[in-house]
């Protein structure tokens, strides 16, 4: 093979959902140079955002399919900092509900690409398998598989049931052993350690310098989770977590990171429904907005920022969105010179990479 | 040449993503797995052009997705159905009127068949799959009689 | 047994039965994820769709090299039905292998090129154990000649049925040894650049490919009763197959280096224990 042949990865590529393209430089299989290249995604959603302050929450849903509520969620946590409404416990736990199980979705989703681009094909329909029974009770308790358009400005669209909660609690007893066996799996198993110990290394260091957030920081040792700020629903009494971290920083930390999280995400939803109690579940607001405020949030994949900026009409005047795939794929080019070919795909489906909210 | 009664059973699929918001696609890898499983019907991922007969497709095609998606589709041997899955990937919707979106997959390639739903539902992709089969199968005669 | 008819229809049974083998191989991989999976006549129409579908080429040179593997691929089988020299056989089926190879490196494509790399690669680490594991058989029985093999070889060298289970993993594409075609790094690899009857022609060669050793693996059991033979020379290769597949489903896929170094070592390990062992007892010898 001659000295610096170059393979374009993506953006059409079997391992990636998304289209977006790495220029690798491979020497005899080993990946010496990465170029990455974006934009494919770019539909202009901060230009098209600015508009119309109450359909923007379902817009912004749209930016992303994986971390969809979450984008709407902060949309509307920003807005009522704007508006100076404190919203009701119920609301935020059901929030909280919400958003807990997108992180289930979405981690069993990062999981089993993982174990897809390792060519553990069962163990990606196992995880699938898993999602699927996740997917339909977020169908049965908002109507949409991937957006859930549950939210109002000052709390929620529509009341959940007391059924609808009971039914989550049934449904996470009936998946809880399931999570817990693969966790054991991806524990344990050897070739699945074999492919992911020591691949795609990012030190504490290289960490803070590329700015990563979410799992991919939190695999390399930095206990850094949003959601300790105690935003929304996690700042109640009752809600009590430790962020999860691991030191080594490879694949595989990050991997059990995620894992571990689905366990999390599952004690932290167990957690809210027994907080939670009846009572309003929005608060009126009332006027245009006027000012900016922002907003935080840690989605599946980090800390998710908005922005937004008001004059007094209905169309809003700036919304800035700071996603946090956007960060951490850069990341990659820290990570994959020097990897071997095989495992480009693998380095770069453990940072989650998120294409539509990185390009937007 | 060969009865299309034989052909129409082996569609593969080449998934690619035009600038979607991931909704459509990960419902079409859910295709894939355990629930909805639509191997029964011969269906496999190839992700590779060359190899593919049914191309589904997701997302408003953006700018710089364009001349990709009509590389893929040249490189598609005949014949090849489009599938457009989602509102988004149909018309262009949710994100109509966005500075560098094309607005729809059938202003750059023919499409067949369009999948509405945002996101679409796996259920709807499949009865989408399958009956795009069934024109699959009228296609190939055709290409038969040539 | 020795009568051409014979070796011509079991020739001409090579290719169905290798389809509904594979076909079977989809469903018991499929039920083993927990899915229903294809029908099991699904490799034969895939097969018919590929020769039905328009062929794209990057060059003229490709369709030589495919032709020429499924030639010397069919030859090579044509030669073990008929009775005939294992080591013909074994070198014509390693040519047809490389025609493949050959085949892939004259498409400017970077992903078929490092496919092609890699299944030189697995061509290097299966080659060797497979050639010592003809080399054992004609050891102990002397001859080369398939028509001429007698006993039951699975008593003796069991061993190097073991060693011959890699071997079978590379063949049938499987995890953790599928280094050439593994769909996540680069997408079908050798395959990449074939399209519609070109494909399918590549495919037939490597089904043909599948059952030379198979074939081969199948001649270490017999019986005096020809009915008893068949029953379990089958039953040997359906055995091998269901492994295969739990395997498949129950690892992720390996590296190169770990590829090369697994297959080869631990096939030449088993092979020469076994000479070893049968060297210790005085059994079999090369005149």
């Amino acid at each position: 093979m001659p000295n610096g042949f170059i393979v374009p990865y993506g953006p059409q590529h079997a391992a990636f959902l998304e289209p977006f393209n790495l220029r690798l430089t491979v020497e005899e299989e080993v990946v010496v140079g990465a170029e990455l290249n974006f934009g494919y995604n770019h539909r202009g959603m901060e230009h098209a955002l600015a508009q119309d302050y109450k359909r923007t929450q379902f817009l912004a849903e749209r930016v992303c399919g994986i971390c969809s509520y979450h984008h709407a969620s902060v949309y509307c946590q920003t807005m009522e900092t704007m508006y100076g409404v404190t919203i009701s416990n119920r609301a935020n736990l059901v929030r909280l509900i919400m958003m807990e199980c997108q992180r289930l979705t979405s981690h069993l989703l990062a999981l089993g690409h993982i174990a897809e681009t390792i060519g553990y094909e069962n163990l990606f329909m196992q995880f699938f398998r898993e999602r699927e029974g996740v997917m339909q009770l977020v169908n049965r308790i908002s109507g949409g598989r991937v957006h859930y358009s549950m939210n109002a400005i000052g709390g929620l669209r529509k009341d959940v049931t007391y059924e609808q909660l009971m039914d989550v609690e049934a449904t996470l007893d009936r998946l809880e052993p399931k999570f817990l066996e693969l966790q054991r799996i991806v524990r344990k198993d050897i070739t699945l350690r074999r492919r992911l110990r020591g691949v795609g290394l990012l030190t504490k260091k290289d960490a803070v310098d590329w700015c990563t957030v979410g799992p991919t920081s939190r695999g390399s040792g930095l206990p850094h989770d949003v959601r300790l700020t105690s935003y929304g629903g996690y700042g109640l009494e009752g809600i009590k977590f430790r962020p999860i971290y691991y030191e080594e920083g490879d694949c595989y930390a990050r991997t059990m990171v995620r894992m571990d999280e689905v366990v999390q995400a599952v004690d932290l939803i167990r957690q809210a429904l027994g907080q939670i109690r009846d009572g309003p579940y929005q608060v009126p607001v009332k006027g245009n907005p006027n000012g900016e405020a922002y907003g935080r949030v840690e989605a599946p994949r980090g800390e998710l920022l908005y922005y937004v900026r008001a004059n007094g009409t209905t169309m809003l005047d700036r919304i800035k969105l700071r996603t946090p795939a956007l960060v951490n794929i850069p990341a990659l080019t820290a990570m994959v010179p020097g990897c071997r070919f095989a495992d480009v795909a693998v380095i770069t489906v453990s940072v989650d990479p998120c294409v539509c909210c990185t390009d937007r | 040449m060969i009865s299309a009664k034989w052909t129409k059973r082996s569609p593969w699929i080449l998934h690619f993503d035009t600038g979607s918001c991931n909704g459509c696609d990960l419902e079409i890898w859910a295709l894939l797995t355990p629930r909805y499983d639509v191997e029964r019907f011969g269906m496999v991922n190839k992700a590779n052009p060359k190899h593919a007969d049914i191309l589904l497709i997701t997302g408003p095609v953006t700018r710089k997705a364009e001349e990709r998606l009509v590389n893929l589709y040249n490189q598609t041997p005949d014949p090849k159905l489009v599938i457009a899955c989602g509102d988004c990937a149909s018309n262009g919707v949710p994100f109509f009127d966005c500075y560098n979106v094309c607005g729809g997959v059938d202003k750059v390639i023919p499409v067949d068949l369009y999948v509405p739903g945002c996101s679409c539902r796996p259920e709807a992709i499949m009865d989408a799959v399958v009956q795009g089969i069934q024109m699959w199968q009228e296609k190939v005669e055709r290409e038969g009689e040539r | 047994m020795n009568e051409w008819y014979f070796g011509l229809a079991l020739f001409l049974l090579t290719l169905p039965a290798i389809g509904l083998l594979l076909g079977f191989d989809r469903i018991l991989t499929a039920r083993l994820q927990n899915r229903v999976g294809p029908p099991l006549w699904q490799p034969f129409f895939d097969l018919a769709k590929l020769f039905d579908k328009e062929g794209l080429l990057m060059n003229k040179g490709q369709v030589v090299f495919a032709l020429m593997g499924l030639l010397l691929q069919a030859c090579a089988m044509g030669l073990l039905c008929m009775g005939g020299d294992l080591l013909v056989t074994f070198f014509l089926s390693g040519a047809g292998s490389f025609m493949l190879v050959l085949g892939a490196f004259s498409a400017l494509s970077p992903f078929s090129h490092l496919g092609a790399h890699r299944e030189l690669l697995q061509i290097v680490a299966y080659e060797p154990v497979f050639f010592l594991a003809i080399i054992a058989v004609g050891w102990y029985e002397g001859t080369f000649m398939v028509d001429s093999l007698e006993g039951n070889l699975i008593g003796v060298l069991p061993l190097v049925v073991l060693a011959l289970i890699p071997v079978l993993m590379i063949k049938m594409q499987k995890s953790p040894l599928d280094l050439a075609t593994a769909h996540q790094e680069l997408v079908a690899g050798p395959y990449v650049e074939y399209s519609g009857p070109y494909l399918g022609i590549t495919k037939l060669a490597h089904w043909f490919e599948l059952a030379i050793l198979l074939g081969f693996i199948s001649l270490f059991y017999t019986n005096d009763d020809a009915l008893w033979t068949l029953m379990g020379r089958l039953l040997l290769i359906i055995g091998l197959v269901v492994l295969v597949a739990v395997i498949d489903n129950t690892t992720a896929r390996l590296t190169r280096g770990a590829v090369v170094l697994t297959t080869m070592t631990i096939g030449i390990a088993l092979v020469g224990a076994n000479l070893i062992i049968l060297a210790l007892y005085g059994l079999g010898g090369l005149a």
